[in-house]
């Protein structure tokens, strides 16, 4: 009695043994990847006129780039990517197109570049929803096609002058013109107030908060919903101990949120990746340009110029008219405007607040910090322009000329 | 010749088929009969020389009591441990072909198996899934020796040897865990040897440090101070290498002082005597040819053996079917994931660092357990149980040790299943909240002088009233070992203790040193 359990676990097990071993037989030898590139093979046999290509055998190609520390796998799929008679095929077995820039597609070779350097996603995979990366711990998905432009900065240094870049340099005279150095420091450039920009698009995902992000939990849609409206993304968390986003909400297009995404995406890729260096001959150096000296009309033009440049327009508006909200700042939770400080401040008085900066009092005593304060701006403005600002605030008054110099418009804070 | 059907070989007569004539003369080869020493006759002779002539089949004994062939005395636990032990080596070598300890390529060798190699996801899976298996399975083994007191003379020494073999195979899947070089293994690795660090005396960060952190402990386990590429290439070979020999060096002593100890088994008396409240040593005592009972290993327990790895591979190759092994990002040492938590059987350990600094969690306490495990035998005086399972005539042994374990598989079960980010206390079912405010309440120091009299009145009262209460107790014991086996009970009670004190009286430390690193 006793035996025949042992007789049936012994029937029951090796049994079901072998039929996983059937199975895991059947599994290695029906990938997802192999009925792909065999249709590829029967429309490369169609379009060539030459039957012997459909019995290719099938097998898993790949791109090894020892050099990138890369291994692209795409191509077992995307096996007519360099193939022009395959411009018209539906994807996965259509060629690359030249996006409309001569001399592209002869520029990047793909046999050895690869695939993910410009696209991302998972290269070594060979299951399509792991290969685009879209799994998790994958944390580079398949980027968007608008937003492969950022990686052009992993090879070109000067992408703002790049023939199909347009959308990076449209971006950047927003990013110049809003003056977001003000708050943000890129490569040091700039201030702490926000985070610095040269690595967000290389953070970890657990880095960002993703609870009202909509879409895929990806860096590249964090950006682009921070850009729509920051506070929804970064609202304030007492867990932490952050304020809500201190960023204002610019209000940008649909278009230009997208091309700041992937302006913002560029700046981490064109930093020296450690995992997957860039070979320096890949590398294509910005054309060198004679540094001008400028030379300005008048002080205050000078100054004018040195305002916009550092980024004071990000609070303080454009030509000083202030509106930016600053949540619990006295008074009027807003950052002052600069219209009237020729009222209120002597010239030294202003030149000292700009190198020293300042803290705003809180409306509420109790209440967060205001997010935005105005730094210190000693040695990061060099003297000469501090003084051509405040040269500039000057101009800006509109009563000046039929107001009397010292007369008091508004009392200035303490 | 007129009827073919009453043909026999034996007779010379007859033509003999050419097929037949091959098998014979192949058969009586001499390459044949050397390697098959025996023919196939069911004879007591040749069961007896299936054992003794294998080598492999030698480990066991040629006759065996009936009472240790029941699947529900072993459970079969210490056999599949040994199995697991080989299919892991197995797996494992064919997984070194593939694999470069070096951090610029291990992690995308992982991704090589995983989309690229012939069944290397199988072969991966079926490594991790067998690793925590036999982890399991080698505490469940010293469970079950433990419940029939197999420990017991003659076999005092083969339980140390067993202890070893136990704190081997963590050493080994703790090894293995950094390996793959994700950020799983990493930072498993980091919480697991920044313990090392708080080593008294031996770790910069312990108690009473006397080397720094390019010298201590933890610098020897990674040839650094962080996890790193030579702590890659270390846990390398001390996984591939050298661990696997330690171990194979103490499961030989280990199978060979089974073999010459016995098998612990008893024949148990039948029922009607098994009412009358009589002991099977008693029993036997009335009748001892009971124990001269035995049957021939090949087949009763070899063919056991191997139907039980059988279902054991199958139920692991359908878990590798279903289940692939973790493979988190590459491993980045400037991210640390919240929470990072340890391998699970060290879960428990890491979940006591909330009550206890890391010398005392990370160091001491599992020192003690080790040690107060290899003692149990010679504290145990106890001699009835030895070969069955018999809770009533050993109350306290064992309630002290189901006590003892099942406190440390809760401990794990909180550590791996109830702690979100921060370490915070989630229910298994309830989902994370990175944003979750802390609800513990401020934490305080007991006075020094309070926290040594609760310490010194703990131990002292703790000492004394089993000795007034049970005067039997201490007089069996004599006095060193009576003191051994209240220290080791009440240092394992002194941790829920701990606990109680830290989650009801937010006291944090009772007694506090911070000038020496000391506190408890």
């Amino acid at each position: 009695m006793k035996r025949s359990v042992w007789n049936k676990l012994f029937i029951l097990s090796g049994f079901s043994l072998g039929f996983m071993a059937g199975y895991l037989i059947w599994q290695e030898s029906t990938p997802e990847w192999m009925p792909v590139q065999k249709e590829y093979y029967r429309r490369l046999a169609q379009v060539t006129g030459d039957p012997t290509r459909a019995k290719m055998p099938l097998k898993v190609e790949q791109i090894y780039l020892p050099q990138f520390h890369k291994t692209d796998r795409c191509i077992t799929c995307h096996a007519g990517i360099d193939n022009p008679k395959l411009a018209d095929q539906p994807q996965p077995f259509r060629s690359h197109p030249d996006l409309g820039i001569p001399g592209f597609l002869a520029a990047h070779p793909f046999r050895e570049i690869g695939c993910t350097v410009c696209h991302e996603g998972q290269g070594m995979a060979t299951t399509k929803e792991a290969a685009h990366g879209r799994v998790k711990h994958w944390e580079e998905p398949l980027l968007d096609k608008d937003l492969v432009v950022s990686n052009c900065s992993v090879c070109h240094d000067n992408v703002f002058e790049l023939k199909g870049a347009e959308k990076l340099a449209e971006a950047k005279i927003l990013f110049d013109t809003k003056g977001c150095i003000g708050c943000h420091a890129l490569n040091g450039v700039g201030n702490q107030i926000g985070p610095e920009l040269s690595d967000t698009g290389k953070k970890a995902l657990d880095e960002l908060d993703f609870r009202n992000v909509h879409g895929a939990h990806t860096v590249a849609n964090w950006i682009y919903d921070h850009f729509k409206d920051p506070q929804r993304i970064v609202p304030e968390d007492k867990a932490v101990g952050i304020p809500e986003s201190a960023m204002p909400n610019y209000e940008f297009t649909e278009e230009q949120n997208r091309a700041l995404t992937a302006l913002v995406l560029s700046f981490a890729a064109a930093k020296e990746d450690e995992h997957h260096p860039i070979p320096a001959k890949y590398r294509v150096p910005a054309p060198s340009h004679k540094e001008e000296k400028k030379v300005y009309a008048s002080k205050a033009e000078q100054g004018k110029a040195a305002f916009k440049s550092y980024g004071c327009t990000a609070c303080h508006g454009l030509e000083g008219r202030g509106g930016v909200r600053n949540k619990n700042m006295f008074p009027g939770e807003e950052v002052p405007s600069l219209v009237y400080v020729s009222a209120g401040f002597t010239k030294e008085e202003m030149k000292t607040v700009i190198q020293v900066g300042r803290y705003p009092a809180r409306a509420d005593s109790g209440g967060m910090s205001p997010p935005l304060w105005m730094p210190s701006w000693k040695g990061k403005i060099p003297e000469e322009e501090i003084d051509a600002i405040v040269e500039y605030l000057y101009t800006l008054n509109p009563d000046l000329g039929t107001k009397k110099e010292g007369q008091i418009v508004v009392a200035p804070q303490q | 010749m007129a009827d073919e059907k009453t043909e026999s070989p034996a007779s010379p007569e007859k033509k003999e088929p050419l097929f037949n004539t091959i098998a014979r003369t192949v058969r009586q080869s001499k390459i044949w009969k050397s390697i098959f020493r025996h023919g196939y006759q069911d004879t007591p002779r040749n069961r007896a020389l299936m054992v003794l002539s294998n080598v492999f089949l030698h480990l066991h004994p040629v006759k065996t009591r009936p009472a240790a062939l029941k699947f529900r005395y072993t459970w079969g636990l210490g056999g599949l441990s040994f199995y697991l032990f080989i299919l892991l080596t197995v797996t494992g070598v064919f997984l070194m072909f593939y694999y470069r300890p070096t951090i610029e390529h291990a992690y995308w060798d992982m991704k090589d198996l995983r989309y690229a190699v012939p069944f290397g996801p199988f072969l991966r899976n079926i490594h991790r899934w067998s690793a925590h298996v036999m982890v399991l399975f080698v505490m469940l083994h010293m469970a079950s020796v433990f419940y029939r007191s197999a420990y017991k003379p003659p076999r005092e020494y083969n339980w140390v040897v067993g202890v070893i073999l136990l704190l081997i195979t963590f050493l080994l899947s703790f090894t293995g865990y950094l390996l793959p070089w994700d950020q799983l293994a990493i930072w498993a690795v980091t919480v697991g040897t920044n313990m090392a660090a708080a080593t008294p005396l031996l770790g910069s960060e312990g108690p009473f440090a006397i080397v720094g952190p390019d010298m201590d402990a933890r610098f020897i386990l990674l040839g650094s101070k962080i996890v790193g590429q030579s702590g890659l290439l270390r846990f390398y070979v001390l996984h591939c290498v050298f661990l696997p020999l330690i171990f194979l060096v103490f499961v030989s002593v280990h199978l060979w002082r089974v073999r010459k100890d016995e098998f612990s088994a008893i024949p148990l008396p039948p029922k009607e005597e098994k009412k009358k409240g009589v002991l099977p040593e008693a029993w036997l005592k009335a009748h001892p040819e009971e124990l001269q009972k035995k049957v021939f290993t090949w087949p009763a327990l070899v063919s056991k053996e191997f139907v039980g790895a059988l279902v054991l591979t199958a139920v692991l190759t359908l878990w590798s079917i279903l289940a692939h092994a973790p493979l988190e990002g590459l491993a980045n040492p400037n991210k640390t994931p919240n929470p990072s938590k340890a391998p699970w059987y060290f879960v428990g350990l890491q979940e006591l660092l909330v009550y206890f600094d890391p010398w005392m969690a990370g160091v001491v306490l599992p020192t003690v357990i080790l040690v107060g495990l290899m003692a149990i035998p010679y504290i145990d005086i106890n001699p009835t149980g030895i070969g069955y399972y018999n809770f009533k005539n050993r109350k306290f042994a064992v309630s002290m040790f189901t006590f003892g374990i099942v406190f440390w598989f809760a401990l794990i079960f909180i550590g791996y299943y109830m702690r979100g980010p921060g370490w915070e206390m989630y229910m298994p079912w309830q989902a994370w909240d990175y944003h979750r405010i802390s609800k513990a309440g401020a934490m305080h120091n007991m006075p020094n002088w309070a926290g040594l009299a609760l310490v010194l009145g703990y131990g002292g009262i703790g000492m004394l009233l089993p000795k007034l209460c049970f005067k039997d107790f201490y007089k069996k014991l004599g006095p060193i070992k009576y003191v051994v086996v209240m220290s080791l009970v009440l240092l394992m009670f002194f941790v829920p203790v701990k606990i109680v004190l830290r989650n009801f009286f937010n006291i944090k430390y009772i007694i506090s040193f911070p000038d020496f690193n000391l506190n408890l």
